[in-house]
């Protein structure tokens, strides 16, 4: 493992750019999300892994036959979210529409929840490798749940003022050993609480 | 050429890669140099400038260990040239020339100067005959055809090196059995990346067919400078002597190009853009130039050098210079990779100019260029909604907006995303392109031919008569096909 910190952050000077033409493995610290008190500031969209074939196998078996599947949807959604990004910088959120706006909260709890942790955290500091997979598994049911509930006209701000999103983004702070109790409760509120969102809906 | 035995004990200075030999005789630019160091190994090196009395020299494994006492060359009076062999074939080497498969030296039925003859212009073939990838996107919309020179832009940490191996795995021109082979040239890559190639050239027994050159990221960066110049003279032989048809694959021309900017500094020579040598255009164009075909000549030489654009900026010099020379370009794309698409291949950016001599009737399917124009219309179309919808909601479309945004998404889950090891035939390539039309309205292929569509286009009983109802206006559009031949 080698550091590399180019001047001003710009990734695009010489050192850097040959040190990545080398390197399979690449974590692109990004000063603006240290700025957001975004730790660790690991640049999800920048960084890489050239061995995720070689190691998807080993969390598929070792951890949960769904993770690259997991993995993946994660990652095409946060790339998503990007795109918006743009849009939403000229128009504000308010503006668009209701499914990228469900889009966009997925992705924030994705960037909020679990790719943020606190170092200084007695439980938070480290993250075993089952409770990862089971936070990301329930974030995707999240992201799937929801975009189905605002497709049945289940307003987005409704679905923000859930208690089971707030459980959500207490996951992480959930005792490593006793986690998959709770965990299940929370996947039942989550079901229960769209459920009675769509029955209002309609 | 008396004095070509004489040994010179004149090297005055050793700056970076570069010798300086004084008080010299008869040395002429780009000759070969032996040098012989104090302990008594031996180098090589080339004359990169010869003055009056004066000769400036690269030395290929590097300066490291020369004093300017003990060290002493000898000009050996020709070029840098490769002892070639039909034997090669199966062979590693290294960045000079010599095996490093641990099998004995080949012996060379003739030796080739490395620069290459160049093709005189008026005896080129126009290559016209498609190459199968089994890559829908290249197959279908950038069709690779032989004796072409068709590049990959790509970006630290996608997966370029994958597709390269899998094109070399696939290549093959339908319907005929001929002597097929690799030319792999290896500059300043991982040892990683080389396994990976090699792996791969074994698990399908291409590795017998397949001459390899490494120079990997801890070998002596002046090496590859000649690198490629070795292995494509190893390929002409094998396909203007021996009748082969050869694939070169050249990756990473990126290390070339900073190898080359490595040279220029310690030359002090004015730097260009970036630090790159003025004449990186003219360089970088005597390797792409040896793509081709010759005529009277069954073999060619279908050249795919890979590049990793610094920062992914494709006006960087490096893409920018290759793309002026080379006939195409096949780009890759970081956001299509993020959304799990392989090969992420960005179509629009994209091109093949030697494409249309290569497809149609009797070579591909006489729909094909329809097929590929269609696609690359529709695709665009759908594209710029994408921007449109976040704005204004998908409701906000009219039906036909809705089908052409739909279709933008089917076309990069079907079209574009395949396995690594799924070999789609030219057939199932236009196949799914054809099932991507039938989710749009009918009268909107406009750019295919209306026989193709009533041959080619899947139609439910649903659509029949409505597909009837827009048959005369869609063939008013005819002016739209191209040459379909």
């Amino acid at each position: 493992m080698g550091a590399v910190s180019p001047p001003g952050g710009d990734f695009s000077e010489p050192v850097a750019q040959n040190t990545l033409r080398i390197v399979k493995v690449f974590w692109a610290l990004d000063a603006d999300l240290a700025d957001r008190r975004h730790f660790p500031s690991i640049n999800w969209l920048k960084s890489y892994s050239l061995y995720l074939d070689e190691i998807s196998s080993w969390w598929n078996t070792e951890i949960g036959d769904q993770w690259l599947k997991l993995r993946n949807t994660a990652m095409t959604l946060l790339q998503k979210e990007s795109e918006l990004q743009e849009i939403v910088k000229l128009v504000g959120p308010d503006a668009l529409p209701p499914k990228e706006r469900a889009t966009l909260e997925s992705a924030r709890m994705m960037r909020e929840d679990f790719l943020q942790q606190n170092a200084f955290h007695e439980v938070d500091t480290y993250c075993p490798g089952r409770k990862q997979y089971e936070m990301l598994r329930i974030m995707n049911v999240y992201a799937e749940k929801i975009l189905d509930a605002v497709d049945k006209h289940v307003h987005i701000d409704d679905i923000i003022k859930m208690k089971s999103r707030e459980q959500i983004a207490r996951m992480a702070t959930v005792s490593n050993e006793k986690f998959e109790e709770q965990f299940k409760k929370i996947e039942k509120q989550l079901d229960t609480e769209i459920e009675s969102l769509i029955k209002e809906a309609k | 050429m008396s004095n070509k035995n004489k040994e010179y004990t004149t090297v005055t200075e050793v700056a970076g890669p570069l010798m300086i030999v004084e008080n010299i005789e008869d040395v002429a630019y780009n000759e070969v140099v032996r040098i012989k160091t104090a302990d008594g190994e031996e180098r090589t090196g080339q004359v990169l400038e010869a003055h009056l009395d004066k000769a400036i020299v690269q030395v290929f494994e590097g300066t490291k260990g020369l004093d300017t006492k003990l060290t002493s060359a000898r000009f050996i009076g020709e070029t840098m040239k490769l002892g070639v062999s039909p034997e090669m074939l199966g062979r590693v080497f290294d960045g000079t020339g010599n095996p490093i498969d641990d099998a004995p030296a080949i012996i060379p039925e003739d030796r080739r100067d490395i620069n290459g003859d160049p093709i005189n212009p008026y005896s080129r073939e126009y290559p016209r005959e498609f190459i199968q990838t089994g890559v829908s996107t290249i197959d279908g919309l950038n069709t690779l055809v032989r004796g072409q020179k068709l590049p990959i832009f790509s970006g630290s940490g996608l997966p370029h090196n994958q597709l390269a191996s899998q094109i070399a795995r696939q290549a093959k021109v339908l319907g005929k059995e001929e002597k097929f082979a690799v030319v792999f040239c290896a500059m300043g890559i991982t040892a990683e990346e080389a396994n990976l190639f090699i792996r791969d050239f074994e698990e399908t027994g291409a590795l017998e067919r397949t001459t390899m050159f490494l120079n990997l990221a801890d070998d002596p960066t002046i090496e590859r400078i000649i690198l490629p110049r070795m292995a494509l003279t190893a390929a002409e032989y094998l396909a203007f002597d021996q009748d082969m048809q050869v694939l070169v694959i050249l990756t990473d021309m990126t290390n070339y190009a900073e190898a080359l900017r490595e040279i220029a500094a310690a030359r002090e020579e004015v730097p260009g853009r970036r630090g790159y040598p003025g004449y990186m255009y003219t360089d970088l164009a005597m390797i792409y130039e040896r793509a081709g075909r010759i005529k009277g000549r069954k073999g060619s030489i279908t050249q795919i050098p890979l590049l990793t654009m610094p920062d992914d900026d494709i006006t960087h010099p490096i893409p920018d210079l290759t793309g002026y020379i080379t006939e195409g370009q096949i780009v890759l794309e970081r956001g299509l990779h993020k959304k799990d698409v392989y090969p992420p291949i960005s179509v629009l950016p994209c091109l093949s100019r030697l494409m249309d001599r290569g497809i149609g009737k009797d070579r591909t399917r006489e729909d094909h260029s329809g097929v590929a124009n269609q696609l690359y219309a529709a695709y665009a179309e759908g594209n710029d909604l994408r921007d449109l919808v976040a704005i204004v909601g998908e409701d906000a479309l009219s039906d036909r907006d809705r089908k052409f945004l739909q279709f933008a998404d089917l076309f990069e889950e079907k079209f574009v995303k395949q396995d690594d090891h799924e070999d789609r035939s030219i057939i199932e390539t236009l196949t799914i392109g054809w099932n991507l039309f039938a989710t749009l309205p009918r009268s909107e292929l406009k750019k295919i031919d209306e026989k193709y569509i009533k041959q080619y286009l899947p139609v439910d009983n649903k659509d029949k008569k409505t597909a009837k109802k827009t048959k005369s206006d869609t063939s008013q559009k005819k002016e739209d096909d191209s040459k379909v031949e």
